[in-house]
């Protein structure tokens, strides 16, 4: 327990902690988001605030930290472009099916339907299944109930049975 | 619609359940009713993602950034011994005055002048820095993204980005880092470009990229997004529609009786409808738009 409980100044606990979660962020910022280097930057963003906080962050809640940073971190960017309007739209990229690596007609299926789900839903979703948050772990982050969760997963897969 | 037991599926899905527990717990029908949406909700595309090369980008963005939280502590600290030992001492040097551009969307040409009157064109989403107290001795600019330089004769002027560098006396060339692919077009001149440990020297016309580590051949004699001009000389039509398709985000479908080559070029202005337009005309077939992003080009002869 007292592993759990050290701080993450270690460069090699750094590191670790990089490779265990930077991709789950990344591509959870990807599909929330569809702007590749907006994902990038916000997920490298996350990881340096996380360095520069490393002593106050334990191992134990590193994961929901960067996940955290990084998100908001990508909001506040939106929500700064948004007064540039133009640049944001020229960047923005949605994932063609062309650009799918395992082009399975499951995949396409899945890529239709997350443009189909409502924010929420689809924000709460991809919490649950990319970076693999339980139902509480997501209404702390968001500062929502556990039933609310619940509702909002419940919407993400009547969507999904229905196309 | 009915419940089917959703709860369940939820407490699966919560990961307090697995997959062999949650069949026994549902009745045969209500599994088979969450069966394909379960196989589903895993199915989620994937980016490429290369942890090792995104933590060397990370480390170098730290690097560049901010200074580890202690060292910036302890150097306080030691600015502040020394400080308070050595009163007399000036301890302030000049301090180097950056200069900062990025690329404005709302200006007709993103022309930066440095010092010396070399000149830098940024392509959208490009940042560059230099120190331009010390730009006489020192010709150096940091890049972010993509941008053309024509440089003046003189010292060395060096180009750094995340990923590589490049070095040169006086000579025209496109340096770029995008999506980690590092890549350098020389236009005139000479320049040698550094990347991952490796030099390469390009004549003009020569361009290197990190994603095939080759050397190639360019025609052009500028960058497109300088130039603002699509050129081709005897291509074939579909390496134009193919590019075209990309630009802008359409679709071209070709029926046609032989292998066209056109020659001619379209402004980065124009409209989709005017480009394929234009194309159609230059080179005597039809088009029809399908729909909003699909055009088809066919011969005049096929009915």
């Amino acid at each position: 327990m007292e592993d759990k409980n050290t701080n993450v100044c270690q460069e090699d606990t750094y590191k670790q902690l990089f490779y265990e979660h930077a991709e789950k962020l990344f591509r959870f910022l990807l599909l929330k988001f569809n702007n590749e280097d907006l994902a990038r930057d916000s997920m490298q963003e996350a990881f340096i605030v996380l360095w520069e906080n490393c002593q106050k962050v334990t191992l134990n809640n590193a994961k929901s930290y960067v996940f955290t940073v990084g998100r908001n971190r990508a909001i506040d960017s939106i929500r700064k472009e948004k007064l540039h309007l133009r640049i944001v739209e020229d960047e923005k990229i949605t994932i063609t099916d062309e650009q799918l690596e395992d082009n399975s007609d499951q995949l396409k299926k899945m890529n239709f339907i997350l443009s189909k789900l409502p924010e929420a839903s689809k924000e709460v979703f991809l919490m649950n299944r990319i970076h693999e948050m339980t139902y509480a772990e997501i209404a702390k982050e968001l500062d929502i109930s556990v039933k609310a969760v619940e509702k909002r997963m419940s919407v993400a897969l009547k969507i999904i049975r229905e196309n | 619609m009915e419940d089917r037991n959703i709860a369940i599926v939820h407490q699966f899905l919560n990961r307090e359940i697995d997959l062999d527990e949650l069949k026994q717990r549902l009745s045969e029908e209500d599994f088979d009713y969450w069966k394909s949406t379960l196989q589903l909700v895993d199915e989620l595309p994937k980016p490429t993602f290369n942890a090792e090369q995104e933590y060397a980008l990370l480390l170098d963005k730290k690097k560049s950034k901010r200074q580890n939280p202690w060292r910036y502590k302890l150097a306080i600290a030691a600015v502040f011994l020394i400080f308070s030992s050595l009163l007399v001492v000036n301890y302030f040097t000049t301090e180097p005055e950056f200069a900062t551009y990025s690329y404005q969307s709302d200006l007709k040409e993103n022309i930066i002048i440095l010092p010396d009157s070399s000149k830098v064109w940024l392509n959208k989403g490009a940042t560059i820095s230099y120190n331009a107290a010390d730009w006489a001795s020192h010709r150096e600019i940091q890049l972010q993204g993509e941008a053309y330089f024509d440089v003046k004769k003189g010292q060395r002027f060096t180009v750094h980005s995340k990923l590589g560098s490049v070095t040169v006396l006086g000579t025209t060339f496109t340096v770029s880092e995008r999506k980690a692919i590092f890549s350098v077009a020389c236009y005139t001149g000479k320049v040698a470009v550094t990347h991952a440990g490796n030099d390469v020297i390009l004549e003009a016309k020569e361009a290197y990229s990190s994603e095939s580590n080759e050397v190639s051949q360019i025609s052009n004699l500028l960058p497109d997004f300088v130039r603002k001009w699509t050129l081709y000389e005897k291509t074939p039509l579909t390496v134009v529609t193919q590019e075209l398709e990309q630009k802008k985000q359409i679709k071209i479908t070709l029926q046609l009786d032989k292998e066209y080559l056109f020659t001619g070029g379209y402004s980065y202005d124009m409209t989709a409808d005017e480009i394929v337009a234009l194309i159609s005309q230059s080179l005597g077939v039809r088009y029809k738009k399908i729909d909003s992003n699909h055009y088809e080009m066919y011969s005049s002869s096929t009915p």
